[in-house]
C-alpha cells in the first residue's frame, strides 16, 4: 500500500518538473520573439523628421512659409543634422546633411529613405507640391 | 474493499485534481501571453494615437479647399471623369514611399463619399478593410446636403 502511495508522489514530482519546463520554455520563447530582433526605428525617425519639416515649412493656416531657403533652413527649423542624416526638399533646393547617404537609397539596408509629398498653398492660394526626401543611416 | 481504497486515496485524488486545474490555468495564461507577444511583435495592433497623419491631413485640407468647386460640380452632375483625373494622382502622392532594398508605397489612400450623395462614387486605390491606418473625415455641404468625404489609408506594401 505504501509503495503505491510513493509511486503517485514520484509521478507528481515528474509532472511538477514538466510544468516548470513548459512555463520556462514558454516565457523564454516569448522574450526571444519580442526582443530577439534589434529595433530598427530609422523609418520612424525619418517620418518624424518629415513631420518637423512640414511643420516648419507651413504656417498655422496651411499656407507656405516662403522665407525658408537652403541657408537658413536648419536655423529656422531648429534642426541639427549629424552624419547619419540627409534631407532634400524640392522645389526649395534644400539639401542638408550627409550627401553620400542618398546614393544608397534602394540599394540595401544600410540606409532607410522615406519620400513624402505635401500639398501647401502659396500666398496667392495656388497649390505647391513639396517633395521631401529624408534619409537615415546607421549610427557609426 | 473498493470503497476503503477510494476512501484512503481521497487526498491523492484531491491533489491530482488541483494539478489538473493548475495545468489548465497555466496553459491558458501561457497561450494568451504568447498570442499577445506575437501580435505585438508583428505590429498588427494599431494604437488610437496612430490614427492621425499630420502631413496627410494638411495636404488633404489644402487640396479639398482649392478643388471644392470641382468636387461640387462632379457630385451635382454625376460626372466624375475630371474629378478622378485630379484626385487619383493626389491620393497616390499622399502615400509614403519608403526604401530599403527596394522602394515601395507604404500603404495607400482611398476616398469615399458618405451621406446622401447625388451619385455614389469611390476612389479605392488599395484596401484591406481591417488594416486601415489613418482617417481624415470632413463634412462638405452641397445644396443643403451634408456630404462626408472620408479619406483613409490602408496599410500594406505596394511596389512602385
Amino acid at each position: 500500500m505504501n509503495n503505491w502511495n510513493k509511486r503517485g508522489e514520484k509521478y507528481l514530482s515528474v509532472y511538477w518538473f514538466a510544468i516548470l519546463v513548459i512555463v520556462a520554455v514558454g516565457i523564454s520563447a516569448m522574450v526571444i520573439i519580442f526582443y530577439g530582433k534589434p529595433y530598427d526605428v530609422r523609418e520612424i525617425e525619418a517620418g518624424i523628421l518629415i513631420n518637423k519639416i512640414v511643420d516648419c515649412l507651413s504656417n498655422a493656416d496651411g499656407t507656405l512659409n516662403a522665407e525658408i531657403n537652403n541657408e537658413n533652413f536648419l536655423n529656422k527649423c531648429h534642426l541639427v543634422l549629424g552624419d547619419e542624416y540627409y534631407l532634400e526638399i524640392d522645389p526649395f533646393g534644400i539639401k542638408q546633411g550627409n550627401f553620400n547617404l542618398k546614393d544608397y537609397c534602394g540599394k540595401g539596408e544600410s540606409v532607410v529613405c522615406v519620400k513624402r509629398n505635401v500639398y501647401l498653398l502659396d500666398e496667392e492660394n495656388r497649390e505647391v507640391i513639396i517633395k521631401i526626401l529624408s534619409v537615415v543611416g546607421k549610427d557609426a | 474493499m473498493l470503497n476503503t481504497t477510494i476512501q484512503n486515496r481521497k487526498g491523492q485524488i484531491a491533489q491530482t485534481m488541483n494539478w489538473v486545474v493548475a495545468t489548465i490555468i497555466i496553459v491558458i495564461v501561457l497561450t494568451i501571453s504568447f498570442f499577445v507577444v506575437t501580435k505585438g511583435e508583428t505590429g498588427q495592433w494599431i494604437l488610437p494615437d496612430k490614427q492621425k497623419d499630420f502631413v496627410a491631413t494638411k495636404s488633404i485640407v489644402n487640396f479639398v479647399d482649392i478643388n471644392s468647386n470641382l468636387i461640387e460640380d462632379s457630385i451635382v452632375s454625376g460626372n466624375y471623369s475630371d474629378f478622378d483625373k485630379k484626385f487619383n494622382p493626389f491620393l497616390w502622392n499622399l502615400s509614403v514611399v519608403a526604401c530599403d532594398n527596394i522602394c515601395r508605397y507604404r500603404g495607400a489612400w482611398n476616398l469615399r463619399f458618405e451621406g446622401k450623395v447625388f451619385a455614389e462614387h469611390d476612389i479605392i486605390l488599395y484596401s484591406l478593410g481591417d488594416k486601415d491606418l489613418y482617417y481624415v473625415d470632413f463634412i462638405f455641404p452641397i445644396k443643403d446636403k451634408q456630404i462626408k468625404l472620408k479619406f483613409w489609408e490602408a496599410s500594406g506594401w505596394i511596389n512602385l
